[in-house]
C-alpha cells in the first residue's frame, strides 16, 4: 500500500473543500426546523445529566424512537445535541447538589460543591459552562479535521481487516473498562449472543427465536436499551427515594470574578487538549479524561492542597476534558463504524434505521448528514452556553421534582417510545425482562455499555467475518495477508497475552482485588 | 430488603452465561452444513458459545478465590420488584385493555406502592398522565397507541 506525499497546496485546497462542506451543513442546520430538534437535544441532554435520576444512556435510549419519524439528518442531529447536552448538564448536580449526573462529573463534585457551599455556586457553574464551551468546540474542529482523511485511508480495508479491527477495538473497550475486564468481555460476548437471534444474513436460516415469528427480524434495539438504560435505573432509584435540598444561585451571582476568568483560561485550554486526545480512545474517555485533567491541575498547581475545598481550576479542567471528548469520540464511529463509548452505540442504531450503515464510507456517501451533524454540533455548544446559564434556575426547579412523581413520568414515556417502535406489545415484555436483567447486572458490577456495543456490533463482526472466509474460501491466512490485518491481529494477541498474565500475576500474588 | 452474597449472586450470572452458551453450542450442531468455502449460520453461535462457556468458567473460578464471601449485595428493595411484572401485565393486555386505562392503572400502582399519596391525589395525577401522555405521543406524535379491543365493545355495547 503505497503512501504519496501531500503538498502544501493539497493541504490548503482540502481545508477549502472543508470550509465548504461546512457552510453547506450549516445551510441544512440552519433552518428552523432543525434548529428546534437541536434545541430540544441540547435542553433534553442537560435535563437527563441534572437528573441524578436517569442518565446519559437513558435519556439517548428514551430518544431513540423518536428518530425513526424524523429523517436521517434530523435524528443524529437531534442525539449529538442530546450527546453535548448530557456531557454539560453533569455538572450542574455536581455543583449544587455534590450528587454527579453521570460519572464523569464525579471530579467536579471535589472542588465545585465546596465552591457553592461557600456561596459561590454562580461563578462555578458559569466557568462549567464556558469550559464546556471551548472543550466542546475545539473538539468538534477535531472532529471535522481528522474524520474525512482518516476515513479516506481506512476505505482502502477489506472484510479481514474490518473484522480484526472490531475484534481490536471490543478488546481495548474490555481492557480500559472501569470494573473487571473479564466481566466486560462476558458482556460484550452476551450482547453479540443477543444479535445472533433472527434471520442468519447469509443463509436465511433462522436462529434461536424460540419458534416466535415476531424475533424473525432480530431482537429489536429500542426495547433492550431502554429496559437495560431506562427501566434498571429506575429501578435502583427506586430503592432510595429521597428529596434533595439544592442550593439555588441567583442570575446576580452567576458573574464571575476577573481572578477566577483568570485563574481558569489556563485549565480550560489543558482539560481540552486532554479531552480532545482522550476522545480518540475507546472505552470511557469521558471517564479517564476527568480525572486525567484533575491529576494535571493538582500536580501543576501552586497549592495544591487547596484542591478539594473550592478552586476553580478544579472545576474548569475537568469540565472541559469532559465536553472535549464529545466530536472526537465520534471518530472512531464514523471512520470504523466503532461506537468508541456505548452513548454512541445509539448513534450507529438510528443511523441504521435510516438504511445508513456507519463506516469509512459514511462520509462520503452521506456528506450531507455528516457535514450536518459537523455544522448542528457547533450550534449546539453555543446553544449550551448562551441557554443553560441563564437557565440555570429552571434546571433547579426540575431538581426540586420529587422522584416519586418523575418515575411513573420516566416509564410512560418508556412505553410509548417502546410500543411506537414497531407497534408490537411484546416488546414492552423484551423491555421489562431486560430491565431486570439490567438491574440485576448492575448490582453486581457487569458493564452494561459492554452488552449495547455487543448487540450493535455483533451483525456487524459476524457478517465481515463470514464474507472474509467467502472470499478466501475457508481459509483464515486472509487475517495475515495485509498489512493492516497482520497489525490487527498481532495486536490482539499481544493483548490477549498481556491479559492472561495479568490474571496469573493477579493470582500468585494472591491479590485480594478484584481485577 | 433481599439479598445475596456477591459470590453467590455472580456464580447465579455466570451458571446463566454458562447455559447460554452451552445451548447455543447444541443449537449451532443441528444447523445446515455449510456450503463449500463458505461457513454456515451455526458457526458463529458455535464460537460465541464455546467463549461464553470459557469465560464464565475462568470468571467462576476467580469468583471462588477472589471474592470476599462477607460481601453482601442488596438484590432488591422488594417493592422494586412490583415495577417489572406490572410492566409485564401490562404488556399482556395493551392492545385489549387500551394505553388510557392501563397506564392511568399502572401509575396508579406504582404510587400507591412507593409512596402514602392518598387516593385522590394518586387517581388525579395518574389519570392526567395517561390522557397527556396519550395525546402528546398519539396525537401530536401520530403514534398509534391501542385505544383497546374490550373497551371499544364496551363502548359499542353501551350505544
Amino acid at each position: 500500500m503505497g503512501y504519496e506525499l501531500i503538498t502544501m497546496g493539497e493541504v490548503i485546497l482540502n481545508f477549502m473543500e472543508v470550509i465548504q462542506y461546512l457552510y453547506e451543513g450549516f445551510q441544512l442546520v440552519l433552518t428552523p426546523e432543525t434548529i428546534f430538534f437541536c434545541f430540544v437535544g441540547v435542553f433534553w441532554g442537560t435535563v437527563v445529566g441534572v437528573l441524578p435520576g436517569i442518565g446519559p444512556m437513558g435519556g439517548l435510549a428514551l430518544l431513540l424512537p423518536l428518530t425513526f419519524k424524523l429523517d436521517s439528518a434530523t435524528s443524529i442531529i437531534l442525539l449529538a445535541a442530546t450527546f453535548c447536552g448530557t456531557m454539560y448538564g453533569g455538572s450542574t448536580t455536581s455543583i449544587l447538589l455534590n450528587i454527579p449526573g453521570e460519572v464523569a462529573s464525579i471530579v467536579t463534585c471535589f472542588d465545585g460543591y465546596q465552591m457553592a457551599r461557600k456561596g459561590r455556586a454562580g461563578p462555578a457553574l458559569m466557568i462549567a459552562g464556558l469550559g464546556s464551551f471551548i472543550g466542546g468546540t475545539l473538539s468538534v474542529v477535531a472532529l471535522m479535521l481528522f474524520a474525512p482523511p482518516l476515513a479516506s485511508i481506512m476505505l482502502k480495508i477489506g472484510p479481514a481487516e474490518e473484522t480484526s479491527m472490531l475484534i481490536l477495538a471490543l478488546l481495548i473497550m474490555s481492557y480500559v473498562s472501569r470494573g473487571s475486564k473479564l466481566k466486560t468481555m462476558a458482556m460484550i460476548l452476551l450482547g453479540m449472543w443477543i444479535a445472533t437471534v433472527g434471520l442468519d444474513p447469509f443463509t436465511g436460516y433462522t436462529r434461536f427465536t424460540f419458534g416466535y415469528t415476531g424475533f424473525t427480524e432480530g431482537i429489536g434495539i429500542v426495547p433492550i436499551a431502554i429496559g437495560l438504560f431506562g427501566i434498571s435505573e429506575i429501578m435502583m432509584n427506586a430503592e432510595n427515594i429521597v428529596n434533595v435540598k439544592v442550593i439555588n444561585p441567583t442570575f446576580k451571582t452567576l458573574i464571575p470574578r476577573w481572578k477566577d476568568i483568570k485563574d481558569s483560561a489556563l485549565p480550560i485550554i489543558r482539560g481540552s487538549a486532554i479531552g480532545v486526545v482522550a476522545g480518540f480512545i475507546p472505552g470511557i474517555p469521558h471517564i479517564v479524561s476527568t480525572f486525567l485533567s484533575y491529576t494535571v491541575e493538582k500536580k501543576i498547581s501552586k497549592h495544591p492542597e487547596e484542591f478539594g475545598t473550592g478552586r476553580i481550576e478544579g472545576v474548569a479542567g475537568p469540565e472541559s476534558a469532559n465536553n472535549a471528548t464529545t466530536g472526537t469520540s465520534l471518530v472512531p464511529l464514523f471512520v470504523l463504524g466503532i461506537p468508541a463509548i456505548p452513548a454512541t452505540a445509539f448513534f450507529i442504531s438510528a443511523l441504521l434505521i435510516h438504511g445508513i450503515s456507519p463506516g469509512p464510507r459514511f462520509i462520503i456517501d452521506h456528506a450531507d448528514v455528516f457535514w450536518a451533524l459537523i455544522a448542528s454540533m457547533y450550534l449546539a455548544n453555543v446553544m449550551l452556553l448562551i441557554l443553560n446559564v441563564p437557565l440555570v434556575g429552571i434546571f433547579v426547579q426540575i431538581l426540586r421534582i420529587p422522584y416519586l412523581y418523575l418515575m411513573p413520568i420516566i416509564i410512560v414515556v418508556a412505553i410509548c417510545g417502546v410500543y411506537g417502535a414497531n407497534f408490537h406489545s411484546v416488546d414492552l415484555l423484551t423491555m421489562a425482562i431486560f430491565g431486570a436483567i439490567g438491574y440485576i447486572l448492575r448490582k453486581f458490577e457487569f458493564d452494561l455499555g459492554a452488552l449495547i456495543i455487543g448487540v450493535v456490533l455483533g451483525d456487524k463482526i459476524e457478517m465481515s467475518f463470514r464474507l472474509s472466509l467467502a472470499i478466501s474460501e475457508g481459509s483464515l491466512g486472509i487475517f495475515f495477508r495485509s498489512t493492516f490485518a497482520k497489525i490487527f491481529v498481532v495486536s490482539i494477541l499481544i493483548l490477549t497475552l498481556l491479559q492472561i498474565i495479568v490474571w496469573i500475576f493477579g493470582f500468585r500474588q494472591g491479590d485480594r482485588k478484584k481485577i | 430488603m433481599w439479598g445475596s452474597h456477591e459470590r453467590a449472586g455472580n456464580l447465579i450470572i455466570l451458571g446463566f452465561l454458562f447455559c447460554l452458551g452451552l445451548y447455543s453450542i447444541i443449537c449451532s450442531l443441528i444447523m445446515p452444513p455449510a456450503a463449500y468455502g463458505e461457513v454456515g449460520p451455526g458457526f458463529f453461535p458455535k464460537i460465541l458459545g464455546v467463549l461464553l462457556c470459557g469465560i464464565s468458567i475462568v470468571l467462576g473460578i476467580q469468583n471462588f478465590i477472589k471474592t470476599n464471601t462477607t460481601n453482601r449485595v442488596e438484590i432488591s428493595y422488594r417493592k422494586v420488584w412490583y415495577i417489572v411484572p406490572s410492566i409485564i401485565v401490562l404488556a399482556v393486555l395493551f392492545e385489549k385493555v387500551g394505553f388510557i386505562p392501563l397506564v392511568a392503572l399502572l401509575v396508579c400502582f406504582l404510587l400507591r406502592i412507593f409512596s402514602n399519596v392518598g387516593y385522590k391525589k394518586c387517581i388525579a395525577f395518574s389519570v392526567i398522565l395517561a390522557i397527556g401522555a396519550y395525546l402528546i405521543f398519539g396525537s401530536l406524535l401520530e403514534l398509534q397507541l391501542p385505544r383497546g379491543e374490550w373497551v371499544m365493545n364496551l363502548l359499542r355495547w353501551v350505544r
